[in-house]
């Protein structure tokens, strides 16, 4: 083909700058600045955070409301050549159900102008353990299958971009762990490898750089032990129900275990601390101190979505 | 050499695409329907067997086959892939937009066109047609299948439910305003084709308003639109 693009040198791999993303009065992504270069690059945050449309505005298939998108130095809605670049991995397990995965992929290949569309899509098949030969076609695959296949479709074209929305759902054990390696290698060859994931410890797994995004904002950027130490030094809820739970509630308080005590009803109290292993060590004393006796201990936030909610608190 | 290459893997993906056993089947009782409702026709007597054939080749073929035909496997062209989100492994690749657009019209036609010229030709015989009458309708028919798909592939793209809006405009423009004159009948690809079929089979039409090269550039316009159509919107959609 005539014409091919060029990546324009030092731009970045993808780059956006003030990007918004609007759908009616739902802002999905608002004012979003970030340059991603080679290897991993995790968008971590809760369902409905804005992660898939980010990944969509990172390779044109959205427009942004507001602001700029570049893939190599340039705008993946009005260049179109710029696709020979980038390939997605989607969500959704939805295939051409009556293709073979060798010939699904071929296409993939051959409209990604490859040389030998076939053997590049044999290829790409063993690497994400398929069989290139089998004959069945996609409809009857199994989730895991069709997922690897996807990854196939991907790597077909040799891309130096490759956006993947949530790349391990429906993969077991053992398909987690290759698929994890197979992104992590492509990562290491130079490649910009965006993933998208709601769980931190699937995140942890590809020792990636982290977006952690939250209300269509980028929340926080780093690594994962970054975030994990975000987790930690956050203050912490918990639910403790006890038989006087008004007297253990005021004496935690005047001990400085906790900052915070909201009574919920005779027998339960919510409280709010920054030190939870001092509050685990000490709560037992005290309540044996005061004679009372704690029935059930329950954090309320140990989970990702308070480190969301929390981070987009504190901005 | 690669844009060739393109093209073929795109149009045998589309041609997959439309070809459901439902819908060929649905189209298949349609067209026996037809034959044998053309056939108990021309078991009745008539004074003008060439009026009639006209009158068949409108109701039968250009009102019912070639829409039906059309709508079915026009807006399953893109409709499928966009309905279940699979338009995106094509639109992510630097693939020129005319040839998916090239691509997608062709595998319509290559469906929605024999199945038309085999009915009307068929509804033709069974109505004991001569020869002059079954080529001008089969000719006119075709010319109108052509424009219609070429409609209803870009309605698949650039509207959801294309079915939907497919029937409207069928019942809106092509029984509707055909009937308007020259004026709004201009825009009905039912008008233009019948206008050809009463031309050189020398019979009436209630749509008829044009002479047949004006009929034919009409029907030419309206595929060239909306092929155009097909590739803008390609250019500028958004991909789930």
């Amino acid at each position: 083909m005539s014409g091919a693009v060029t990546a324009i040198a030092g731009a970045p791999m993808v780059s956006l700058v003030n990007v918004s993303r609007r759908y009616g009065n739902v802002v999905a992504c608002s004012e979003v600045s970030v340059d991603i270069g080679p290897g991993v690059t995790a968008l971590l945050g809760p369902n409905g955070a804005g992660k898939s449309t980010l990944l969509r505005l990172c390779c044109g298939l959205t427009r942004p409301s507001e602001g700029v998108v570049r893939i190599h130095g340039h705008d993946p809605r009005s260049e179109r050549r710029v696709n020979r670049f980038v390939s997605i991995v989607p969500q959704h397990q939805r295939l051409f159900p009556r293709m073979t995965a060798l010939r699904f992929v071929a296409l993939a290949g051959t409209l990604g102008q490859v040389d030998d569309p076939v053997a590049a899509a044999r290829a790409s098949l063993t690497a994400v353990d398929l069989d290139p030969e089998d004959r069945r076609t996609m409809e009857h695959y199994s989730n895991g299958m069709r997922q690897r296949v996807k990854i196939a479709q991907a790597l077909v074209t040799g891309p130096s971009i490759i956006v993947a929305d949530e790349p391990l759902n429906g993969l077991d054990p053992r398909q987690r762990s290759s698929m994890i390696a197979t992104l992590r290698g492509l990562g290491e060859q130079g490649r910009a490898v965006i993933i998208s994931s709601h769980v931190l410890d699937e995140v942890e797994r590809f020792d990636s750089r982290v977006l952690v995004m939250a209300q269509g904002r980028l929340a926080a950027e780093g690594s994962v032990s970054g975030i994990r130490d975000l987790m930690d030094d956050r203050p912490h809820r918990i639910r403790i129900v006890a038989d006087h739970a008004d007297r253990l509630g005021a004496s935690l308080l005047v001990e400085s275990l906790v900052r915070e005590v909201i009574l919920s009803d005779e027998r339960t109290i919510d409280v709010a601390t920054d030190d939870v292993a001092t509050l685990a060590r000490r709560l037992a004393p005290s309540a044996s101190r005061l004679g009372v006796v704690v029935e059930e201990i329950r954090p309320l936030d140990d989970d990702l979505d308070s480190v969301f909610r929390y981070l987009i608190e504190r901005r | 050499m690669n844009g060739w290459s393109s093209f073929r893997a795109l149009f045998g993906l589309f041609v997959d695409t439309a070809r459901t056993t439902f819908r060929i089947g649905g189209f298949v009782v349609a067209g026996v329907l037809a034959v044998v409702v053309a056939w108990r026709l021309g078991t009745q007597p008539t004074e003008d067997a060439t009026q009639r054939a006209a009158d068949v080749a409108d109701v039968i073929g250009i009102s019912f086959l070639a829409p039906l035909a059309s709508l079915i496997f026009g807006t399953a062209m893109f409709g499928d892939l966009a309905d279940d989100d699979t338009l995106v492994y094509l639109w992510l690749r630097p693939t020129p937009r005319y040839l998916i657009s090239a691509a997608a019209h062709s595998a319509a036609l290559v469906a929605s066109l024999p199945a038309v010229v085999v009915s009307i030709a068929a509804v033709q015989i069974a109505l004991g047609s001569p020869l002059g009458i079954i080529l001008a309708t089969v000719g006119a028919t075709a010319a109108a299948t052509v424009a219609a798909t070429s409609v209803f592939v870009a309605l698949g793209l650039i509207t959801k439910r294309a079915l939907v809006w497919g029937i409207a405009y069928v019942l809106i423009v092509e029984q509707f305003l055909a009937r308007g004159g020259s004026g709004l009948g201009s825009i009905s690809i039912r008008s233009a084709s019948m206008s050809i079929i009463a031309h050189f089979t020398d019979s009436e039409s209630a749509v008829a308003w044009f002479g047949p090269w004006r009929s034919m550039a009409m029907l030419i316009v309206v595929s060239v639109v909306a092929r155009a159509v097909t590739v803008w919107a390609l250019r500028h959609r958004e991909v789930a």
